[in-house]
């Protein structure tokens, strides 16, 4: 067998271990040492406005005490995901300059704590982003941009993203793929849970033929089709009786399980450095049924990806009785294997 | 989506001296300003608490319901608990069991769908809790 070329660097998020953190059940010092544990880095990833307090000013002590934590377990930082929380306040929008200082404090904390990268959201426009790249290179800190259903690389909001960085060419503005916008279904974890609550058979139905219907159409370009869909499948809700929360139905519908062809990401893997393993939960025969890795992945190797990529357990929302623990441990070794029979071994040590 | 059944746990339900208490859990995956709460509503055993005789309290602090929009500058952190005061003009008693449905509506403020408008988060629980000593 000819020798294995170095693949991306493995990693989770603790956005994986959400519930957990929760229901205080563990803190983020005992979450890292798990993740360390298990052998589910090198790479780690932490959304700043989830497990650190006071974020984005938590303090010189707490900065120190991560780093030597981090040093200690042999843990390779690779993204903070930071927040434009644009609508903060009620009577207005942040301004511009506001909002660049909103940012700045979170990219700069990103790199006093050693993160090469900070994930941004689409809230940001290319004009932010522009604005934004001197405090990157400042900080030495890489900004990503979140490529999350129900967007897609080639939704017309990305492609300016796309058409800026890469005039810019920068090195500094690029993209956080996440898995969960090139989906094949819905999961079947969620389908479980819908019945398990008295979700009629005949409304699940038509949630899934619904999602076959926009699947054939695809990944939406625009707003417009995105608003049209959710309306359709709040409409189903209502029909059942389930008004008050058809928003819900809507937002998993049309926001999590994305439609666009995994060949898209090909369009943006010269501008990734990072990566989102968005899934769901793995299936009894090792495999995610939602994410189509085999597929994803064929990009990442034909690409010859050498970033970090986050396996990112989102299956807690609906599912509380996963180990979302064993779901990572599931989802690397999947991955691990498609990876080595395209001639890749993934980086498991720091 | 979103952990929603976070929102209050076999424990959250209080004793107070005038009333009784429910202690929140943020019910998204991030901390979130009290801002982006836009308005609880809560009935006990069928019966709608007022909301002037609510009060929202976190940290040391304590805001009626009216002035929590204008919250933006205090973090609801994921690991700190909120607390809903619900005034009842009489003591709370522990080991009561009280049916509690509970109406929370937030507003994410990074998902901008339009000018102006917010992606919502909202969580309508209906559940039967003992009071806690």
């Amino acid at each position: 067998m000819s020798a294995l070329k170095q693949g991306h660097l493995q990693g989770t998020t603790l956005y994986s271990y959400t519930r957990m953190f929760h229901q205080r059940e563990m803190t983020m010092e005992e979450l890292i040492r798990e993740v360390a544990r298990r052998g589910q880095g090198p790479g780690l990833e932490v959304i700043g406005f989830q497990s650190i307090r006071n974020f984005p000013n938590p303090g010189d002590e707490f900065i120190g005490k991560f780093k030597d934590l981090i040093a200690e377990l042999g843990l390779i930082p690779t993204s903070l995901a930071v927040n434009a929380d644009l609508g903060l306040r009620r009577d207005r929008l942040l301004t511009h300059d506001e909002m660049i200082d909103y940012m700045a404090a979170q990219i700069n904390l990103a790199s006093k704590l050693g993160f090469p990268l900070a994930r941004v959201q689409i809230s940001m426009t290319p004009d932010v982003m522009e604005a934004l790249l001197p405090v990157a290179q400042k900080a030495n800190v890489k900004l990503g941009l979140e490529v999350h259903s129900h967007h897609s690389p080639r939704h017309q909001e990305m492609v300016a993203h796309i058409e800026r960085y890469e005039k810019l060419n920068s090195g500094f503005l690029g993209f956080v793929p996440d898995f969960g916008a090139t989906t094949v279904g819905m999961p079947p974890s969620l389908i479980k849970k819908y019945r398990e609550t008295g979700v009629p058979e005949e409304m699940i139905t038509e949630l899934l033929d619904l999602w076959q219907v926009h699947h054939a159409e695809g990944a939406p370009k625009d707003g417009r089709t995105q608003g049209m869909r959710m309306g359709q499948v709040a409409g189903i809700a209502a029909k059942y009786g389930f008004g008050e929360t058809a928003i819900d139905y809507a937002i998993n519908h049309c926001g999590l399980f994305g439609h666009a062809d995994p060949s898209e990401w090909a369009d943006i893997m010269h501008l990734v450095w990072h990566t989102h393993g968005k899934f769901f939960g793995m299936d009894e025969n090792g495999d995610e049924p939602t994410t189509p890795l085999v597929d994803i992945l064929k990009v990442y190797a034909d690409h010859g990806y050498t970033g970090s990529i986050s396996s990112e357990y989102e299956g807690f929302h609906w599912d509380k009785f996963s180990n979302p623990f064993e779901q990572v441990d599931g989802h690397q070794k999947r991955i691990r294997e498609i990876m080595q029979g395209y001639g890749y071994e993934v980086r498991t040590k720091a | 989506m979103a952990t929603h059944d976070t929102l209050l746990n076999t424990k959250s339900l209080a004793a107070t001296p005038t009333g009784l208490s429910l202690a929140l859990t943020v019910p998204w995956y991030r901390s979130l300003w009290v801002s982006s709460v836009t308005s609880i509503t809560v009935s006990i055993d069928g019966q709608e608490v007022p909301q002037d005789n609510l009060s929202f309290r976190l940290n040391g602090q304590s805001w009626p319901m009216s002035e929590v929009p204008n919250q933006w500058e205090t973090l609801w952190f994921m690991q700190d608990r909120a607390y809903l005061d619900m005034d009842l003009g009489a003591a709370g008693v522990t080991g009561e069991d009280h049916e509690i449905t509970i109406h929370v509506e937030m507003r994410l403020p990074y998902m901008q769908i339009k000018p102006g408008l917010y992606l919502p988060n909202i969580v309508h629980q209906v559940v039967t809790l003992k009071v806690q000593a």
